[in-house]
């Protein structure tokens, strides 16, 4: 893993802005929807004015905690105020161990396509797809295969005959019975291979051959540009499913506008209502969008994606204190998942409410295609954050690298990965 | 205006152990009337004796009597969406997990009587201040009150709190359901403790300006809409000390240069509006007697106006 630090810009820093009070702007709307009988939303306003440095996140959270219990007095809570940001809670994350398997078993009741074999300090676990036997249709007829159990059973045994027993974890969503095989316990650092299904599996020793660039976004680029990275931030959001928060945007919008940092008739306005538009699902005019929203727009509707998998076992260092392991990714005609650790630096500050930074993940391939990334399965807990991101679009099957980038408000990784992937079925 | 004018003194009755008690509030003094030997109750709970909910009462409002919290979730007036009272039957609703809820069961006046319940164990830090001495926390000094009565000094030079204790969450709220007019005299406490900080400059003052500027915003807001439905955006100056209060139309806003001290001279006595005028200051002369500024629905020149009492 090759890891180049691009900027060692100073991390981002709250300031203060001349000629605006953004904490008593944020009391003041507060008290206006009090008095309206309005929930009181200032999350994504406070989010907002820490993004470009006009409030401190302390302050922000203050203000945003004292507000809320004022609206929970008289049931005016914001209702969507735990449609935050994503940000893993601080955990150590250790580096992964990503095994490719690409092994298709048969069974009575149908196949198990192993794809790859997870392994960290905290967890191991099998990425599977299980696709059950056809059956005929005729009723008279005897069946042909066995009906697939709902939870299939697996059993590990390592390299010293220890026998694991798992349980499976199913993908949301997925056509394909795609899931997860969780050993019990952890697998000893030294397991040289396990035996699934009879198959003998040698996990991997390194990481595969990526590159990591780390980048500390410029803070003293001007509140313009800070806002515009914020609104940013807010779109990619967007696409994680639990965060269909349509205020988000425009509510940063208005805030940025009311700062006076962004002229609510700006081409840069406008584009950004757009791109909120099609992350709704509404088709837009290409011309309104920027050029990134219009690859996101071109590639919505493919279905071209290739059928597979590849392992990428790759670990970032800490970008605003937050560290990422991607392990792998599986490709499907209609879209591309990522299957990822992340966690904050334990003992970092987290200011709750609205000190977090968004956290997103976007990739560009190398034929320019962009791709937005949503959480659509993930945990967030004493061990950090675990799930899949799953991107909007499939991976155009002629790209030969994607890079895939972890990003906040304050800083990104970008993960560069070369994909070798072929087809499987 | 000054102290206490326009707050008539009111008592809470209270479900005590197993006694009807009645926390008494007057003069900008709270009173568990019915504990006249309050030290030693504390020190009895502190040593794990059922806690007395009248001295919970008098400790939380202790604790928050220059906090400015309180302003935030307080009601700004009529105009506002009430407060939700939880519970059925009375206007003190106690919470259900703080230490302070484990004790305090208030009978409304003319309601039900309720049985006294204990909802967790003790009512650790409720009434014990830090370290474990019992009203060693903010206002120490309880002393007789007229020869009876534990009491907590209000006015004069106040050895204030800052917030709320670890574990005290829900602590203001609850007072702030408390019936009988207390939540109005615990906001009145309030800001007559932060307008003596700023007239004494405390160095606590700069820092707290935004929130002092905003629980005069909100209920000078409350107070426009229900005088002359103001509907032009409104921009509130926080006037220093010895500034002079004014309001103006502009560029079709409405410029407002308030002291903090406003609220206590005017919102709080009620006189904000008087006659169908806004009260921009008030000050007794003397003699039953308050001299207003006021000025009309048109924002025009300010004229005084007099109230006397015969």
């Amino acid at each position: 893993v090759l890891v180049v630090h691009a900027s060692s810009v100073p991390v981002w820093e709250a300031g203060h802005v001349t000629g605006y009070d953004a904490e008593w702007q944020l009391c003041r709307r507060a008290e206006d929807d009090l008095l309206a009988g309005r929930p009181v939303m200032l999350h994504e306003r406070a989010r907002a004015l820490v993004a470009v440095g006009l409030l401190t996140p302390e302050r922000a959270a203050a203000v945003v905690g004292r507000y809320r219990r004022a609206g929970q007095l008289r049931g005016l809570e914001d209702p969507r105020e735990h449609h935050r940001g994503y940000r893993p809670f601080a955990a150590t994350l250790s580096p992964p161990r990503v095994t490719e398997c690409g092994q298709t078993i048969e069974l009575p009741w149908g196949t198990v396509t192993l794809h790859y074999v997870i392994s960290t300090r905290e967890q191991t676990a099998i990425t599977v797809r299980l696709t059950p036997a056809s059956r005929p249709r005729d009723p008279h007829r005897p069946q042909a295969a066995s009906p697939m159990p709902s939870e299939p059973n697996l059993t590990v045994t390592d390299d010293r005959g220890v026998r694991h027993a798992t349980e499976y974890s199913p993908s949301p969503g997925d056509d394909h019975w795609s899931g997860r095989y969780v050993l019990a316990a952890p697998l000893p650092a030294h397991t040289k291979w396990i035996t699934v299904f009879d198959q003998r599996i040698e996990l991997a020793a390194e990481a595969d051959d990526v590159s990591v660039l780390i980048e500390k976004f410029d803070p003293d680029v001007g509140p313009a540009e800070l806002a515009e990275r914020h609104l940013n931030r807010c779109l990619e959001a967007l696409s994680t499913p639990s965060y269909r928060y349509q205020e988000a945007v425009p509510l940063a919008v208005d805030t940025f506008v009311d700062a006076g940092i962004l002229d609510g008739n700006s081409e840069v306005v406008k584009q950004v209502a757009a791109a909120a538009q099609l992350l709704h699902g509404e088709s837009v005019a290409p011309g309104e969008l920027s050029p990134r929203w219009q690859s996101v727009q071109a590639r919505r509707a493919a279905r071209d994606g290739r059928l597979a998998a590849q392992a990428i076992g790759a670990i970032t260092p800490y970008f605003d204190d937050l560290r990422v392991a991607l392990l792998a990714v599986r490709s499907s005609p209609s879209d591309l998942e990522l299957d990822f650790a992340a966690a904050a630096q334990p003992g970092s500050e987290s200011i709750p409410l609205v000190g977090d930074s968004m956290f997103t993940i976007t990739a560009t391939d190398d034929r320019g295609n962009e791709y937005i990334g949503g959480f659509t399965e993930f945990n967030n807990g004493a061990e950090g954050m675990r799930g899949l991101a799953t991107f909007n679009a499939p991976v155009d099957p002629h790209a030969a690298r994607l890079d895939i980038r972890l990003a906040t408000d304050r800083a990104q990784a970008t993960v560069r990965v070369p994909l070798r992937w072929e087809d499987s079925s | 205006v000054t102290g206490w004018d326009g707050l008539a003194p009111t008592e809470l009755p209270i479900r005590c152990g197993q006694q009807d008690h009645r926390v008494v509030w007057a003069g900008g003094e709270l009173i568990a009337a019915d504990h006249p030997d309050a030290d030693r109750e504390r020190a009895l709970t502190a040593l794990g004796a059922d806690p007395f909910p009248c001295l919970d009462l008098l400790d939380a409002w202790n604790r928050h009597a220059d906090d400015l919290d309180v302003l935030v979730l307080a009601n700004r007036g009529a105009a506002e969406v009430p407060l939700r009272l939880d519970g059925s039957d009375s206007a003190w609703a106690a919470g259900s997990s703080a230490a302070y809820s484990s004790s305090l069961v208030v009978r409304p006046r003319g309601g039900r009587r309720r049985a006294p319940r204990r909802l967790m164990g003790g009512s650790s830090g409720a009434s014990v201040g830090p370290g474990g001495q019992g009203g060693g926390f903010g206002w120490t000094s309880y002393s007789p009150l007229s020869g009876s009565g534990a009491r907590a000094f209000v006015g004069g030079p106040p050895r204030m709190v800052f917030g709320p204790e670890p574990g005290q969450d829900g602590e203001i709220e609850r007072l702030l359901r408390a019936g009988s007019g207390l939540p109005e005299r615990l906001v009145a406490t309030v800001i007559a403790a932060w307008v003596e900080l700023i007239d004494t400059f405390d160095v606590r003052v700069p820092d707290a300006e935004t929130e002092l500027r905003a629980a005069l915003y909100g209920r000078l807001m409350a107070v426009l809409q229900g005088w002359a439905n103001v509907s032009a955006p409104v921009d509130l100056t926080l006037a220093g000390p010895g500034q002079v209060s004014a309001v103006s139309r502009a560029d079709g806003r409405i410029q407002v240069a308030l002291p903090f001290s406003w609220l206590r001279d005017v919102w709080v006595p009620g006189l904000a509006t008087v006659f169908g005028r806004l009260c921009l200051s008030a000050e007794s002369t003397g003699d039953d007697q308050w001299r207003l500024q006021t000025v009309g629905p048109d924002l025009g020149p300010a004229r005084t106006m007099t109230i006397t009492l015969d």
